[in-house]
């Protein structure tokens, strides 16, 4: 029956290779980018991975429903960011930690400066998690196989990191009462 | 329950905890005000993962802006590649252009890329024969026309190799760029015309 398979971003691609191509960087160029300068923090190193991502996915469009597309790209584009982080770790780069965050764009609101200033000054594991989890919408579970961590960490790191900001955006006390009794 | 078990349980990506940490919240002012606190953080993140920053580098169409390659390569094409190059470097009026920023994709990438990849081969082939040919510039025996006829090679070979290295760099950062590409292809070509030309001319010389 006609519509039963949906059309796949490869039948796409090979359909209208260059039309494939535009519409590729159009649609998603920007916000992958954005994904990518939150995890990596480096407008230059942000670019280098949303361009590498989408000209794999010209040269080797994947089998998958078109609509499954942005989320893909998503993926490919946090695994790509993780990939690097781990690269610079292992060739001695420059501390995580002592990256300054990535320069505004356009006239951003304080609110948003501030947190991204508080975000960037966390530890950088819990910097990642609260951006992989809060911001970009992975669960703990994707996290936790992402970065090579149990579920458990990931949680904890997310509480630690949600803590800090508080502590940090909103003035509140790092930790209430440690003890309550469940009715 | 500690508040390393309540703070678990917010961050839960279970709804059943979230809401059974609503619960126990509800009745402890300084946890309710940590949930509080939780919500709005979750609304600034939404807040800044709907940012799209806008991409500056080359489009999958064309675009208005010129070719961000370095200037000395656009001198260095003209110079070196002619005015055909020239042309197709800079975007020429009355000619078919390859606009500023326009990706090569699929089957035009792959074609190109196979033109190249003949090119480079033609000239590995060539170049180990060339450069026997320009070492006889070292020779004390050369005759002054032969000197004269091998330096011209030799400044012709390093002007290509300038232009190859230039077009090559910038194609690492921007490997689908169209003017790019073809202007690549066309100095690879003229490089092997110069090398075949060096080595036929010395054959017969």
């Amino acid at each position: 029956m006609e519509g039963e398979h949906p059309q796949t971003v490869a039948d796409a691609a090979a359909a209208d290779p260059e039309g494939f191509a535009t519409a590729l960087w159009d649609r998603h160029a920007s916000p992958l980018l954005g994904t990518a300068l939150r995890i990596l923090r480096q407008r230059e190193d942000a670019e280098d991975v949303v361009q590498e991502a989408l000209i794999a996915t010209v040269a080797k469009p994947p089998a998958i429903p078109s609509s499954a597309l942005p989320a893909w790209l998503h993926r490919v584009v946090v695994n790509r960011c993780l990939d690097r982080l781990r690269r610079e770790r292992r060739h001695g780069a420059e501390t995580l930690s002592t990256i300054p965050p990535a320069a505004a764009d356009s006239s951003p609101s304080p609110r948003r400066i501030d947190l991204q200033r508080a975000v960037a000054a966390l530890p950088e594991r819990a910097r990642l998690v609260f951006v992989l989890h809060d911001v970009e919408g992975l669960q703990h579970a994707e996290i936790a196989a992402l970065l090579g961590i149990s579920s458990g960490t990931s949680k904890s790191q997310l509480f630690r990191a949600r803590d800090l900001l508080r502590h940090r955006l909103l003035g509140t006390r790092p930790r209430a009462s440690a003890r309550v009794d469940e009715e | 329950m500690t508040y390393e078990e309540f703070r678990l349980l917010c961050v839960s990506d279970d709804p059943a905890d979230r809401e059974r940490a609503r619960q126990i919240a509800s009745a402890h002012p300084l946890w309710a005000e940590t949930l509080a606190a939780d919500a709005r953080l979750l609304e600034a993140a939404r807040l800044w993962r709907d940012e799209a920053p806008p991409w500056s580098r080359i489009r999958a169409k064309p675009v208005r802006r010129r070719a961000r390659w370095p200037r000395v390569a656009l001198v260095a094409a003209s110079l070196v590649l002619g005015v055909p190059a020239l042309v197709l470097v800079i975007g020429g009026a009355d000619v078919p252009r390859a606009s500023d920023g326009e990706l090569l994709a699929g089957r035009a990438l792959a074609d190109v890329d196979v033109a190249l990849r003949d090119q480079r081969r033609a000239i590995g082939a060539l170049e180990s024969a060339g450069s026997r040919r320009l070492a006889r510039l070292e020779s004390p025996d050369l005759r002054g026309d032969d000197a004269s006829r091998l330096l011209v090679a030799r400044a012709r070979l390093e002007a290509l190799d300038g232009t190859i290295a230039r077009l090559e760099e910038y194609l690492a950062t921007n490997p689908l760029h169209r003017s790019a590409r073809l202007a690549l292809l066309d100095a690879y070509q003229r490089k092997r015309i110069a090398l075949d030309e060096l080595v036929r001319g010395e054959d017969r010389a």
